[in-house]
């Protein structure tokens, strides 16, 4: 039977020797490290192929590759091209956010941030996904009415039937299934945080 | 001091307390370096931040609890449940400190996260007042929860111990 002070002893002759006691690679900060990098990377990679693709939409078609007839075409191709470019900001902003979480605070405000952000990432699924299908197909369709011109009729119905399917199956199964997952996980990831937090600030 | 120097000092000083502390924490070696790791890397990208109104320690401490705290596993531990749980190591197999010592470490990984931190900075012979500044927890509250931990952690080591 060991009491306290019995443990303590063991405690003091423990020494976590061998790689503990080299120095950390400060290199490795700019790989993956931590749950923080890690979620600003992803941020940040998805914020930056957006504003590549929108600058490769804009100079493709500046550079007068696509000779279209119709206003409404162009405007279909700088809708997607502003698409791109909000959702590029929406990932920055993400970005910023994450950066914004100071590990230094005291521990439970340094949960509450945590708390924030996956709240905020919960509210941002919920209406972000509807808003950029919405859009990105409304500019599609609109992209189409031209370049349906002159086709026969048998090519576009195939075209489309592809598309539309396509794109029911990403919205439905896997983008419904996505969100579920990424709900579900926001959420166990909230209540974790949130029940750490209640150990540290409730009294007894 | 540079801010090289400084850190390769910092890291000397508490770079083994901390990996106690992550250790306790996790009850895994590699997780626990990985922690480690990260803890002193934020530790790097911080240290203009510092401003001198703690001791360095507090300091270092906090980040090292923030980072074992936000860091969540994928696979839910199970929490302190004495009678159901089944620790690695087999009664007969206590036999030398380095077997007594694992046991300890894994008996502070079945306590609740906070638990498991403010116990290991207990061990690690931090004063109530430093503990506080670290967790920001009020020093009376402190007092009575580490008298409870103590009494929990003691329970879990004698049980398994005893087994």
């Amino acid at each position: 039977m060991q009491d306290f002070d019995s443990l303590k002893n063991i405690w003091r002759q423990s020494a976590p020797a061998g790689p503990a006691a080299a120095l950390p690679s400060l290199a490795v900060s700019k790989q993956a490290t931590g749950i923080k990098k890690k979620l600003q990377r992803q941020q940040l990679a998805g914020g930056i192929s957006l504003v590549l693709t929108a600058a490769l939409i804009a100079l493709t078609t500046l550079m007068e590759l696509f000779s279209f007839e119709h206003w409404y075409t162009y405007a279909a191709l700088f809708m997607v091209i502003a698409i791109c470019i909000l959702q590029a900001l929406l990932l920055f902003f993400t970005y910023k956010k994450i950066a914004a979480i100071n590990v230094t605070a005291l521990p439970a405000m340094h949960l509450q941030q945590w708390e924030a952000y996956y709240a905020f990432r919960k509210n941002q699924l919920r209406w972000n996904m509807p808003v950029y299908y919405f859009f990105l197909n409304l500019a599609m369709g609109i992209y189409f009415i031209e370049i349906f011109q002159g086709r026969h009729l048998l090519n576009i119905l195939i075209f489309l039937a592809v598309y539309i399917a396509w794109m029911l199956f990403s919205w439905f199964y896997l983008g419904k299934k996505t969100l579920k997952k990424e709900n579900d996980r926001l959420q166990q990831i909230m209540s974790e945080l949130s029940a750490i937090e209640r150990q540290l600030t409730t009294s007894e | 001091m540079n801010q090289q120097a400084t850190f390769t000092k910092l890291y000397e000083e508490h770079g083994e307390g901390i990996k106690k502390l992550c250790l306790g924490y996790t009850g895994d070696a590699v997780l626990a370096q990985d922690l480690l790791q990260e803890t002193f890397i934020s530790v790097w990208n911080n240290m203009e931040q510092f401003r001198g109104d703690a001791k360095w320690s507090t300091w270092i401490f906090r980040i090292a609890v923030n980072t074992c705290l936000s860091h969540l596993r994928k696979k839910k531990e199970q929490l302190l449940d004495i009678e159901n749980t089944t620790l690695v190591l087999l009664p007969e197999e206590l036999n030398t400190t380095e077997q007594e010592v694992k046991l300890l470490y894994q008996c502070i990984s079945r306590l609740p996260e906070a638990d498991r931190i403010i116990i290991t900075l207990v061990l690690e012979e931090n004063t109530y007042e430093e503990i506080a500044a670290i967790t920001g927890v009020t020093e009376n509250n402190l007092r009575v929860k580490i008298h409870r931990i103590k009494k929990q952690l003691t329970e879990i080591y004698n049980h398994h111990a005893g087994l």
